[in-house]
């Protein structure tokens, strides 16, 4: 018998405010336990929630991105359960009125392309995190994430292969993170994603028992979370080994496998009712016009600006727009030094390499855009050559060092001096005789280790096209 | 009534003499919104608040208004900065 696979996904996606979505405290990530916690987050009694501007304005900028129906007068509600992540007993969600529904985004894949439409996107409130510690035989509870502003991006069950489902989550990560919605690291947990799937024979309309995948922090996970379950629900099918139920299961990535993750106490009841503390908020098409006019440049949009204005091509823009971080780090830069090839070559050969050794991805690369156009603007005009560039550039990313002023005080200025190249270019032709005769006799590959040998008494510090012309010249 | 369904929900235990006051309450309250469904809300808008107060939004900037000892100190139990509950996994 054929089956299918059906998903539908929910991905939750932090976004990149400043402080939590119902009070002051700061959101940031990685302070000490319980630092960024009022009484309002980690839920004292009289303390209402106000909410931030610009966590609404960041939904909008989601909604716009992809193309959803924004609701005119959005309202939260409350979902009720009992856990100690939780302090107040409900989280600040939206379900009768969410900020947009009716969305779509366009994924490509080696079918080729298709939309993928969305049922809603909701704007809703972190939950603490709990350590357990077997020491003291009790759980403990840090607030700081309690109330952090996220938006859940809710999928119509259109998805039926791992790979649309990668294409989407990249979709999503490119489109929110240019539009300055989130950073969307997945495995920072600032983008999280949960697979709800089911199988059924293949041209039935019906769907089947679904369940719901958890903890899969990175694109690879989900792949291979997709493809333990749909097999074991297909086995289950097939010869009855276990009967199908409506879960949520746990994706274990060292063993590879998925895990009910709790017996259900029959359906879960969240007992939903409005939120009669936070008031209605109104969005009128002044502020959708005015979300949409501030909105970045789209990476789609930087592609045709990256290939047609400034002539790269479409390898090199794409690994650009890959990244919202390398964007930036591309435009700050290209501000400094206005040479297109030069920045992007700089930035893919050398700059990726030396984060790659650092093992850091292109999302985590952090480097002071002036310093690094100043250290091509060294090479281009001639102060420094390429080999002491690459030195400079490792410098400026270890040290933070100013490139001109570290030339300056180390005395790495290329020698320029045509007279002092040619000195020690007799030099090196007087040592090294017999190789200068076995280049004469024709094995002209002994000719750039002459080169070197030039390069080398000069510390490294000529351009290598001088020596390579004065050389030629006096080989002839 | 599920009086027991939701008391577990919300981590109550009851007593029987307290169950039987809430059946009571809770049926009052049941009943009253019974009374709501007889009534004819064909092209009425939902109301959502009585207040007619709109767009209550703050600025995104950081305030830090209690400090981390003042914010632990109602804790029945605390541990190296975090709240101490009961253990919640096996």
């Amino acid at each position: 018998m054929k089956y299918e696979t059906v998903m539908g996904l929910e991905v939750h996606v932090e976004l990149a405010t400043e402080t939590k979505l119902f009070c002051s405290c700061s959101a940031k990530f990685g302070a000490d336990a319980n630092e960024n916690v009022c009484p309002a987050c980690c839920g004292m009694p009289g303390t209402p929630p106000v909410t931030n501007k610009k966590a609404v304005e960041l939904a909008l900028a989601a909604a716009l991105v992809t193309n959803s129906k924004i609701t005119p007068v959005m309202t939260f509600d409350k979902k009720n359960y009992f856990y100690p992540d939780l302090p107040s007993g409900c989280q600040i969600t939206q379900l009768f009125a969410p900020i947009c529904r009716d969305g779509w985004v366009e994924i490509e894949t080696s079918e080729g392309r298709r939309k993928i439409t969305l049922a809603q996107i909701h704007i809703e409130e972190d939950a603490g995190k709990l350590v357990h510690d077997n020491r003291i035989g009790a759980s403990l509870v840090d607030f700081n994430r309690t109330s952090v502003p996220l938006v859940e991006i809710v999928s119509n069950p259109d998805f039926r292969t791992a790979e649309e489902v990668v294409a989407y989550l990249e979709k999503l990560r490119v489109l929110l993170s240019f539009a300055g919605v989130s950073d969307c690291k997945m495995q920072e947990g600032s983008m999280r994603c949960d697979v709800n799937i089911s199988v059924r024979e293949k041209g039935s309309s019906e769907l089947g028992t679904r369940t719901e995948i958890k903890n899969m922090n990175s694109l690879k996970a989900i792949a291979s979370a997709i493809a333990f379950e749909s097999g074991r629900q297909i086995n289950a099918l097939e010869t009855g080994s276990e009967a199908l139920v409506q879960e949520t299961r746990r994706w274990d990535d060292n063993i590879g496998e998925t895990f009910s993750m709790r017996e259900k106490e029959g359906v879960a009841d969240y007992r939903y009712f409005p939120n009669p503390e936070i008031m209605p908020i109104e969005i009128d098409d002044a502020w959708i016009s005015y979300v949409r006019e501030n909105l970045p440049e789209p990476a789609h949009d930087k592609f045709i600006r990256l290939t047609e204005k400034l002539g790269l091509s479409d390898y090199d823009s794409n690994i650009i727009i890959g990244s919202k971080n390398l964007a930036d780090i591309f435009d700050g830069t290209l501000k400094h030094f206005d040479n297109p090839k030069e920045v992007v070559n700089w930035i893919i050969v050398e700059l990726l390499s030396i984060a790659k050794g650092d093992n850091k991805g292109e999302d985590d690369i952090k480097i002071d855009c002036r310093k690094f156009a100043k250290i091509m603007e060294l090479v281009d005009n001639k102060t420094i050559n390429r080999a002491v560039a690459k030195k400079l550039l490792l410098l400026v990313w270890k040290d933070g060092i100013d490139p001109e002023q570290y030339v300056e005080e180390n005395q790495l200025g290329m020698v320029n001096d045509t007279g002092l190249i040619e000195k020690t270019i007799k030099d090196v032709l007087v040592e090294q005789a017999s190789s200068v005769e076995q280049y004469k006799a024709g094995n002209t590959k002994l000719f750039n280790f002459l080169v070197g040998q030039v390069m080398k008494k000069l510390a490294g510090k000529a351009d290598p096209k001088a020596i390579n012309e004065l050389l030629a010249k006096h080989l002839e | 009534m599920q009086i027991d369904k939701f008391a577990g929900m919300v981590k109550f235990s009851l007593s029987e003499s307290e169950r039987a006051t809430i059946e009571d309450q809770s049926r009052v309250l049941v009943d009253s919104f019974g009374l709501l469904k007889n009534i004819d809300t064909d092209g009425v808008d939902a109301m959502f608040t009585v207040l007619d107060i709109k767009n209550v939004l703050r600025e995104d900037v950081v305030a830090k208004n209690i400090s981390k000892e003042t914010l632990l100190s109602n804790a029945p139990e605390q541990y190296g900065g975090y709240f101490q509950v009961p253990k919640t996994v096996d």
